[in-house]
């Protein structure tokens, strides 16, 4: 295992009734980086973030985090979950010095890290309304805040950039950077390429809950853009797949 | 941060995700006016009785005794009726009604229809009827007094602690276990919505990745139990207050507040015994809420009215409440909450029955929290069908 490695995933399996999500998945994400996690709908991305967030557990394999198979206190990740949604009825500030409180943070501190995040997002003068007052796309950088704000070790993102504006994902894009920066090692799950090539270390992508490709981004797209990348990795999967299963085009 | 503050940091949010204190006062502020305008109407009402019945008395010297005066209706002695004459004039509604004496045994009353003062006169009569011929024994006062006083019958006790109790304590402990069942009835639409509602809101994946299923359900049983405590508290004191404070306004007599309490013990014993009761309720409530997907078309809702059955059966018990099945029922963790409180009221009720009935009661809480935590663990990422018992069953195991 490398020095630096944070996270250690080894032939991780999860099955659902009949469907295999995951299916014999190993990576190491390292300190400080940031790996983007990408693949079709379906891959099983999510359903591996949430076993690392241990909402789910594998059937079979391990995750390690620092070298131990200790799991990691759910103080030091932060989560953004693919499906979104907060108190709609509760105040926003409210509603993030209390997910500050539930990891950790003292209360006068959680309070004014509510407020320093709402600033940060252009949200400070809504802080006392309603988060069902806000835009879909403002309930988004809310729940983002509320992932981050107690400045965990690593953050797990399953789509942050969905559903936001070219603004907005700029934004997100920046943050993404200023926590790596700060010392916080990021997996990410997305569908926009454009947005992961600038900002991803390395890229792992799965297919029908396998590997499919794990490499450097830099390396990647010596090839082409990312997006061309994926899109040509993607398909030919799908072509040998269906080629397996018997199916014709 | 340790499981425990984690805990309570989850009851905080939800107590005060559900007890809005101006909401609560605004209820409060609504029941004063509807007390107000319901105790008008209600002098209205009494004010619109003031107009006598005007009856008209035929053969009223066969009668054997002075005309009484009668609430509600005022004797016609504007002329000596007969019975025709009678007829005629209630037919016409000249009278409200004749009395027609038949002999000193017998009379009839004649309306156009059925009337409310009716019934109390024949009651006033029989009563004159029976004074006037007490009067004509020529009792002396002494054998009047012999005549109507009551028979007094105390009780005592040969077994210590055997004491019946107080009224006022009898008044305390109906109280008690009037809001306990308030608390749980009022709680249940808070518990349903608070544990649904995160699903339906998606909130449940993020909150799980902070703090253990467990944690959450914990600090959702304690929070929503608070919450429905608190709101039954607002209501009960502002109830007292307006039954103490509106009444001289509207020229009504007060509610009057009894004596109070001397039996500090049973209280205390009938007080801890709702409160588990009522946590041990919310707990199972917990359970079957986590077992719902979507509250709009489940028809598990139907199980929170569950806790209905032990205080059907306490009522049924009321009259059996010295059999053993009313001690069976009073030790069982399910139906302790509205059975022990009842015998504790009515009959003496060996220690070891109380031991048993705290014991199991704390158990229960501690079992149903667990199951209620072990559901919501394999139920947080359940969408579509709901789980079947044997599912349930299976999940229970798994979590272990």
């Amino acid at each position: 295992m490398h020095a630096e490695t944070f996270l250690a995933v080894t032939r991780v399996r999860k099955q659902y009734a009949t469907v295999l999500a995951v299916d014999d998945i190993s990576f190491n994400v390292r300190r400080g980086e940031i790996v983007a996690l990408l693949g079709p709908n379906g891959a099983g991305k999510t359903t591996l973030l949430r076993m690392l967030v241990r909402i789910t557990h594998p059937d079979s394999g391990s995750i390690q985090w620092e070298g131990t198979d200790a799991p990691i206190s759910p103080l030091s990740l932060g989560y953004l979950p693919e499906d979104r949604g907060l108190y709609q009825e509760m105040p926003i500030r409210k509603t993030l010095t209390y997910f500050a409180r539930l990891r950790g943070v003292a209360a006068p501190q959680a309070a004014q890290r509510a407020d320093e995040w709402l600033e940060r997002l252009g949200l400070l003068d809504r802080a006392g309304e309603k988060l069902g007052a806000l835009s879909k796309g403002n309930q988004q950088k809310v729940q983002f805040a509320a992932a981050v704000l107690h400045g965990p070790r690593m953050a797990i993102l399953d789509e942050p950039f969905s559903g936001l504006d070219p603004v907005n994902q700029e934004a997100f894009l920046d943050i993404v950077r200023e926590l790596r920066d700060a010392g916080t090692t990021v997996l990410l799950s997305a569908h926009q390429m454009s947005l992961v090539e600038r900002v991803a270390d390395r890229v792992f992508v799965m297919h029908r809950g396998r590997e499919l490709l794990h490499a450097a981004t830099t390396e990647l797209m010596s090839g082409g853009s990312l997006h061309d990348v994926y899109v040509d990795r993607v398909r030919a999967a799908d072509t040998a797949w269906a080629s397996a299963q018997g199916v014709t085009a | 941060m340790t499981r425990f503050a984690q805990t309570l940091e989850v009851a905080r949010w939800e107590f005060n995700r559900f007890v809005k204190w101006r909401q609560q006062f605004i209820g409060l502020a609504v029941m004063a006016v509807f007390g107000v305008v319901g105790g008008m109407i209600g002098q209205a009402v009494k004010n619109s009785d003031a107009k006598p019945a005007t009856v008209a008395v035929v053969n009223a010297e066969q009668m054997g005794f002075t005309l009484p005066t009668a609430s509600g209706v005022r004797w016609d002695s504007t002329r000596v009726w007969n019975e025709v004459d009678a007829r005629t004039a209630v037919e016409r509604s000249d009278l409200d009604g004749a009395l027609i004496i038949a002999s000193g045994n017998e009379a009839s009353i004649l309306v156009r229809k059925r009337s409310a003062w009716t019934e109390p006169l024949s009651a006033t009569l029989n009563m004159a009827r029976q004074n006037a011929a007490i009067a004509r024994l020529v009792p002396t006062p002494e054998q009047r007094a012999a005549l109507f006083a009551p028979l007094t019958v105390t009780t005592d006790f040969v077994v210590e602690g055997g004491a019946a109790v107080a009224k006022s304590t009898r008044i305390a402990v109906v109280a008690i276990l009037g809001l306990g069942l308030l608390v749980l009835f009022s709680g249940f639409g808070t518990m349903f919505i608070g544990i649904t509602s995160e699903k339906t809101q998606r909130v449940t994946e993020q909150i799980v990745a902070m703090v253990p299923p467990q944690v959450w359900m914990d600090g959702k049983i304690l929070g929503l139990a608070g919450a429905a405590l608190a709101g039954t508290m607002v209501f009960a004191v502002g109830f007292l207050l307006l039954g103490l404070l509106l009444p001289p306004v509207l020229g009504m007599s007060s509610l009057s507040i009894p004596p109070m309490v001397s039996d500090y013990g049973t209280i205390a014993l009938i007080l801890l015994t709702t409160l588990l009761g009522i946590g041990m309720w919310f707990a199972v409530m917990a359970a079957i809420a986590a077992t719902i997907d979507d509250p709009n078309s489940s028809t598990r809702s139907i199980l929170l009215f569950l806790p209905m059955l032990p205080s059907g059966l306490a009522l049924m018990l009321l009259p059996k409440a010295e059999t053993g099945i009313a001690q069976l029922f009073a030790m069982f963790p399910l139906t302790a909450m509205s059975v022990l409180p009842m015998r504790l009221m009515l009959t003496s009720v060996p220690w070891w029955e109380i031991a048993v009935a705290i014991v199991g009661l704390v158990l229960s809480v501690w079992l149903f929290r667990l199951v209620a935590g072990r559901i919501f663990s394999a139920a947080i990422l359940m969408h579509g069908k709901e789980p079947g018992a044997r599912e349930l069953w299976r999940w229970m195991r798994a979590a272990g």
